[in-house]
């Protein structure tokens, strides 16, 4: 494996690469295509994910939609399904024409590789479970590696967990993942929580007690002054990660 | 063994550890959620495994 020395002013490799959770009704879609005004933005609605479709195509927004899954179909091919998102997503990921890529409702993505485990190992609870574990992270690092889309951003729910802290008993919020996923998650990329606030969307940046899944990574020099939240604003944004 | 066995746990995380001791035994997973007492908002993660095989 090649080794490299990192050039003063280059950006960090995942600053790009971003997962932005929150409830539903969090606007995550919406707030997602306001992108296209900065560039050719594709927004892909994952299968099982209901909502992207509230989107209109417009200029520099691409739309793109798995069909709806029939759930009412005992014999779904679970396993053709996420190998389609694995395939249509390197396709997407090999685009150079696209600047924003995102992927929306990714916790439905997992939801279709868990079932994908089962029917591949249907006598085997652990190696069904280890399928969607790995298979999943690795769907993650076919966007965090890819090197021709610029920005790949995955939207998810959010969902509360037991605070880390010794002794806490608070709740703390995290990416709406099973099992340990959703810490594993949090190590992969930066997160952010959207929610929403007399009806603006909000975007927190940094870990608090009560969003322990939640925090960007930046420059050691630069991190003390990125704020905790801040007006959704993909500008705004854009600079406080690429400082 | 139980055909069915719910194991639960206060994190998803917890909730994995004990999902791999019951998929040792033979379990495989049938349902995973999370479940809020609307009164308290307390929650715990929960899974409902079915005995492979039968």
């Amino acid at each position: 494996m090649p080794l490299h020395e990192k050039k003063p002013g280059e950006s960090a490799a995942g600053a790009k690469r971003l997962q932005i959770v929150g409830p539903p009704y969090g606007m995550k879609t919406t707030v997602a295509s306001w992108l296209a005004k900065d560039g050719p933005t594709t927004i892909v609605g994952l299968p099982g994910e209901k909502h992207t479709d509230i989107l209109t195509p417009r200029e520099n927004l691409k739309v793109l939609l798995f069909d709806p899954l029939d759930t009412t179909n005992d014999k779904i091919d679970y396993m053709g399904i996420w190998n389609d998102i694995r395939v249509e997503s390197a396709k997407l990921l090999a685009d150079k024409s696209i600047k924003h890529l995102i992927f929306d409702g990714a916790h439905k993505a997992f939801d279709v590789c868990r079932m994908a485990g089962q029917q591949k190992h249907p006598a085997d609870g652990w190696k069904a479970w280890d399928f969607a574990s790995s298979d999943f992270l690795k769907w993650f690092q076919q966007g965090i590696y890819s090197q021709h889309v610029e920005w790949v951003i995955w939207l998810a729910w959010s969902a509360r967990e037991q605070s880390p802290i010794e002794g806490s008993k608070k709740k703390s919020i995290y990416p709406d993942y099973m099992g340990k996923m959703q810490q594993t998650v949090v190590g992969e990329m930066n997160i952010i929580y959207q929610y929403v606030e007399g009806g603006r969307p909000i975007w927190q940046l940094r870990q608090t007690e009560d969003a322990m899944g939640i925090g960007i990574r930046t420059a050691p020099e630069k991190a003390e002054k990125v704020p905790v939240r801040i007006p959704a604003d993909w500008g705004k944004l854009k600079e406080i990660l690429l400082g | 063994m139980e055909h069915f066995k719910i194991v639960t746990a206060s994190s998803a995380s917890n909730l994995e550890t004990n999902l791999n001791l019951a998929f040792k035994n033979g379990y495989r997973l049938h349902s995973y959620r999370m479940v809020t007492d609307p009164a308290t908002e307390d929650f715990f993660y929960s899974a409902v495994l079915e005995l492979k095989g039968e």
